[in-house]
C-alpha cells in the first residue's frame, strides 16, 4: 500500500489539445533557453571578462566540473519543482549559466585554433551549429513523427554515460592522456540517444506543467552535442 | 548505499527485436568508438581506462560488502544485498543473507534492519561510513605501497598505471557517494545517510524493525486471514502502540472482520493524536482507509 498521491497526470494521459499546448511551451522554453545560452556566451566570449574567467577555468578543471555536476544537479532539482514556476526558471537560469561558463575555455581554444588555421573562428563555431541543430532536428522529428517510444534506451544512456565519465576522469588524472575525435564522435552518437530518450519521454511520462524541465533536459543534451561537435569541427584540417 | 530499491534498479527492457537490434547497434558503435580511443595508442596511461573500470567493478562489490559486514557487527539484520543493474547473473545465499549479482556493477544496495534500540543512530551511520571507508581505505593502502611521489607522477609502468587507475576508482566511488545529495526520491548517497543519523527518530527505527512483522501482516490479509492479521497487529501494538501502519493493519484486518465503522472510528482517533508532523501522513492513511472500506462495500 503506498501512500503517495499522484496529483498530476502525465503528457501520454492528456488530450491532444493539452499535449500539443504542453509540446508547444517545451519547445519554446528550448528556444528561449538556447537565446540566453547564445546571448551570455557573446557577452563572454567578447569581454575581458570572459578571457580572464577561461584561463582561469582552464588551469582549475576539475573544480569547474565538480561545480558543473552541482549547478546541473540543482537546476534539474528545481526544475522539477511542480508548483513553484520561480524555483523552476531559476534552475533552468542556473543551468544555462553554467553551460555558458563552461564553454568558455573551449571557445578560447576555437579561437587560437582558428587564429592559428587562419579561419575565421565564427566559421567553425557556426558549422558545429548547423551540424548540431540539423542533427537535433532530425532526431526530435523522427521521435515526433514514428511516436515510438524510446524509453527502452534508459538503461544503455546510464551504463554509457558512466563509461564515458570514467573515460573523462581518467583522462584529467593521468597525464598523456588526451581524450580525441573518436571520444568525440561517440559522445555526439551518445547525445542523439539522449534527444530520441527525452523526446519520447516528453511525451509520455512528463507531468503536464513540467515544460520548464522538459526544455532543461532537451537543452542539457544540445549543449553537449554542440561541445563534441564542436571538438570534431575544430579538430579538422 | 543501503536503501529501499531505488527506480533505477528497476529494469528498463527492450521488448521488441526491433528495439533490441536497435539497442545493440548503438551500444555497438559507441563502445566501439570508445575502444578505438582507448587502444589507437596503447600507453600505460590509456589502459589505465581499461583498469579504472575493472577496479570500479571489483570496489563496486566489496562497497556494498563492507556496509553489510558492519551491519552484521553491530547486531543488525541483513536481509539482502544486491550488486549491479541489468540482468541479474547469478543469486545465492551468503551467510543467510540473499545475495544478487547483476551483469553491471556500478550500483548496488544493501537491506538492513535494527534489531534493538541501542544506539540506532550510531550504528545507522557506521553501517553508511562502511561503504566508502572501504574504498578509502583501500586507496590510502595502494598509497602507502606506492608511495605519494609515484602515485601521483606519470608512469611508463602497466603495474604502477593499474595501482594508480584502482586508486582512483577507489577516490571517484567514495568521494562520490559521501557527497551528501539524494538522486532521487527515497534515495539517499552515504554522505547524506550519515548526515541525517542523528536526526532521526526512534519511531524510524521501530518502523525498520517490525517491517518483516508488517509485510507478513499484510501478507495475512491477502490470502484471506484477517483473525491471524488482527492478532499479529495487535501484537506489533503491545511493543510499538504508535505505530501508524500498525494500526492500519488492524483497521484493515476490522474492516475485513466485517467491522468496518468500528475501524474507521478508531483509526479516526488515532490520527487525531498523532503529533502535528505526523498528522499529514495520518490523514492519507485515513483516507486510504475510507477508499477501502468502499471497496468491500
Amino acid at each position: 500500500m503506498s501512500y503517495v498521491s499522484y496529483q498530476t497526470r502525465m503528457a501520454a494521459q492528456a488530450t491532444v489539445n493539452e499535449r500539443v499546448e504542453f509540446l508547444k511551451k517545451v519547445y519554446v522554453h528550448l528556444g528561449g533557453a538556447i537565446l540566453g545560452w547564445i546571448a551570455l556566451m557573446t557577452v563572454l566570449y567578447n569581454s575581458s571578462f570572459g578571457q580572464n574567467l577561461a584561463s582561469s577555468l582552464a588551469s582549475n578543471w576539475i573544480i569547474l566540473m565538480i561545480a558543473f555536476m552541482a549547478a546541473g544537479h540543482f537546476a534539474s532539482k528545481w526544475a522539477f519543482q511542480m508548483g513553484n514556476p520561480t524555483k523552476q526558471y531559476l534552475g533552468l537560469g542556473l543551468y544555462v549559466v553554467a553551460q555558458a561558463v563552461i564553454f568558455m575555455p573551449l571557445l578560447m581554444y576555437v579561437k587560437a585554433i582558428a587564429a592559428a588555421k587562419g579561419v575565421p573562428v565564427t566559421n567553425m563555431i557556426g558549422s558545429a551549429g548547423i551540424i548540431t541543430g540539423v542533427t537535433f532536428g532530425g532526431l526530435t522529428l523522427t521521435a515526433l513523427v514514428s511516436k515510438k517510444d524510446f524509453s527502452f534506451l534508459g538503461r544503455a544512456l546510464q551504463l554509457l554515460s558512466f563509461a564515458a565519465l570514467g573515460m573523462i576522469i581518467v583522462s584529467w588524472v593521468f597525464s598523456g592522456v588526451q581524450l580525441g575525435d573518436f571520444f568525440a564522435m561517440a559522445m555526439v552518437v551518445l547525445m542523439g540517444g539522449y534527444v530520441l530518450y527525452y523526446t519520447s519521454t516528453i511525451m509520455r511520462q512528463f507531468p503536464i506543467g513540467s515544460h520548464v524541465a522538459a526544455s532543461l533536459a532537451l537543452f542539457s543534451t544540445i549543449a553537449t552535442m554542440f561541445y563534441y561537435v564542436l571538438m570534431l569541427v575544430s579538430s579538422r584540417d | 548505499m543501503f536503501s529501499p530499491e531505488p527506480d533505477d534498479l528497476k529494469e528498463q527492457k527492450a521488448e521488441t527485436s526491433g528495439e533490441r537490434v536497435f539497442i545493440t547497434i548503438f551500444t555497438g558503435i559507441i563502445c566501439g568508438l570508445f575502444a578505438l580511443e582507448v587502444f589507437q595508442d596503447v600507453t600505460p596511461a590509456r589502459l589505465a581506462m581499461v583498469w579504472f573500470f575493472l577496479a570500479y567493478f571489483v570496489l563496486t562489490a566489496l562497497h556494498e560488502i563492507a556496509h553489510a559486514v558492519v551491519a552484521r557487527l553491530v547486531g543488525w539484520a541483513v536481509v539482502g544485498l544486491k550488486v549491479g543493474i541489468g540482468p541479474v547473473i547469478t543469486r545465492s545465499i551468503w551467510l543467510g543473507v540473499p545475495v544478487e549479482w547483476r551483469l553491471f556493477p556500478i550500483v548496488g544496495l544493501v537491506e538492513v534492519l535494527p534489531k534493538n534500540l541501542h544506539a540506532p543512530r550510531l550504528k545507522n551511520a557506521a553501517i553508511y561510513a562502511a561503504g566508502p571507508g572501504i574504498e578509502l581505505a583501500i586507496a590510502a593502502l595502494l598509497t602507502a605501497y606506492l608511495g605519494w611521489d609515484i602515485m601521483l607522477a606519470p608512469t611508463d609502468s602497466y603495474w604502477v598505471a593499474g595501482l594508480q587507475a584502482t586508486a582512483l576508482a577507489a577516490v571517484f566511488g567514495a568521494g562520490f557517494n559521501l557527497i551528501p545529495f539524494s538522486p532521487q526520491p527515497g534515495v539517499v548517497t552515504d554522505g547524506l545517510g550519515i548526515c541525517l543519523s542523528p536526526f532521526l527518530t526512534d519511531d524510524h527505527f521501530k518502523r525498520l524493525m517490525v517491517q518483516p512483522v508488517l509485510d507478513q501482516g499484510r501478507h495475512l490479509l491477502d490470502i484471506g486471514d484477517p483473525k491471524g492479521a488482527k492478532a499479529l497487529f495487535n501484537d506489533i501494538l503491545v511493543q510499538f502502540p504508535t505505530l501508524l501502519e500498525a494500526h492500519m493493519g488492524l483497521a484493515r484486518a476490522q474492516v475485513d472482520l466485517g467491522h468496518g465503522e468500528f475501524a474507521l472510528m478508531e483509526f479516526r482517533n488515532t490520527v487525531q493524536a498523532l503529533p502535528d508532523d505526523e498528522q499529514d501522513r495520518g490523514r492519507m492513511a485515513l483516507q486510504q482507509l475510507r477508499e477501502y472500506i468502499k471497496t468491500k462495500q
